[in-house]
């Protein structure tokens, strides 16, 4: 591939990007290539190093904000045919609502997700509580009951806290990893794949 | 393998690190990280993206056989930032020191 050759594919592979901020990462391969050849590389030698167009085109892509993202994907630079803002304007309320659904749908299920994770927490503190509360209540003497149900209650809580606080870091980074590979495929919706 | 959040950090101030010898233009930051970093044309221009955004880096053209080529320049912004890194990176070492300790107790 030649440099002209490289920055077209480059072009159309980047076509959803903002035109200025395309024009930009063009200049910027232009500039790379031609330091190249200078440098003694043949263009075939420099875009060749470079990589596959497709393969950078998404790496840029992808290293833009996500609101960038979203608005030039919304707005096409070719601009929209007034037949397609119609049936935008006319089908307002049918797809924003259904948009809107899906991503409140999954967001709850992510907050509902984390309050599961907090609500388990919370038992496994209340059992820590339990473990050491019942012993000092028996040497303060507010217990009420057989102290030896009470002693076995109390080791009993102990061992269910210990068990259960193995299980709170696993589960934390499994939920974060959750979360963080939504926002990446809410993210990847906006990149357009290549043909 | 390298946290993908804390390797962008670490190639951004070597960038500023590579324009604090001097201003510099595309392929010769390249060319003189690649020797320490390992860092691709397409890693970088992002990078150089966020950090003129960030006010860390300026960019001017020169002509230079008949075309014009993009020199970065950095900024005294840009300079306070690679200072305060380099500060705070005695802590980093401390803890790199200790996982190496670790690793040496296995």
């Amino acid at each position: 591939m030649n440099k002209q050759e490289y920055l077209d594919a480059l072009r159309r592979a980047l076509a959803q990007m903002p035109g200025e901020e395309k024009e930009k990462q063009i200049a910027y391969y232009d500039e790379l290539i031609q330091d190249m050849c200078e440098d003694g590389m043949s263009e075939t030698e420099a875009t060749a190093r470079l990589g596959d167009p497709d393969a950078v085109a998404q790496e840029l892509l992808a290293a833009l904000p996500l609101s960038t993202l979203v608005k030039t994907r919304v707005r096409p630079s070719g601009g929209f045919s007034p037949l397609v803002i119609a049936l935008l304007v006319l089908g307002f309320p049918l797809w924003f609502p259904l948009l809107a659904s899906v991503f409140a749908v999954v967001l709850s299920l992510l907050i509902t997700l984390w309050a599961l994770f907090i609500s388990y927490a919370a038992v496994v503190l209340a059992l820590g509580l339990c473990a050491v509360a019942t012993p000092l209540a028996l040497v303060f003497g507010f217990a009420e009951g057989s102290p030896l149900v009470l002693i076995g209650l109390a080791l009993t809580s102990a061992g269910l806290c210990v068990l259960g606080a193995l299980l709170i870091p696993p589960l934390f980074r499994g939920l974060a990893a959750l979360c963080r590979a939504v926002v990446r495929g809410v993210k990847s919706i906006f990149i357009k794949k290549g043909r | 393998m390298l946290d993908a959040q804390m390797k962008r950090g670490l190639l951004e101030n070597c960038v500023l690190a590579a324009l604090a010898r001097g201003d510099s233009y595309g392929y010769q930051i390249v060319k003189d990280m690649s020797s320490f970093v390992a860092v691709t044309e397409s890693t970088l221009y992002p990078i150089l993206r966020r950090l003129e955004g960030a006010g860390a880096l300026s960019v001017y053209s020169v002509e230079h056989n008949g075309r014009l080529r993009k020199f970065y320049h950095l900024t005294d912004a840009g300079r306070r930032q690679l200072e305060s890194f380099a500060a705070d990176w005695g802590e980093l070492a401390a803890m790199y020191d200790f996982i190496r300790e670790g690793l040496g107790h296995e």
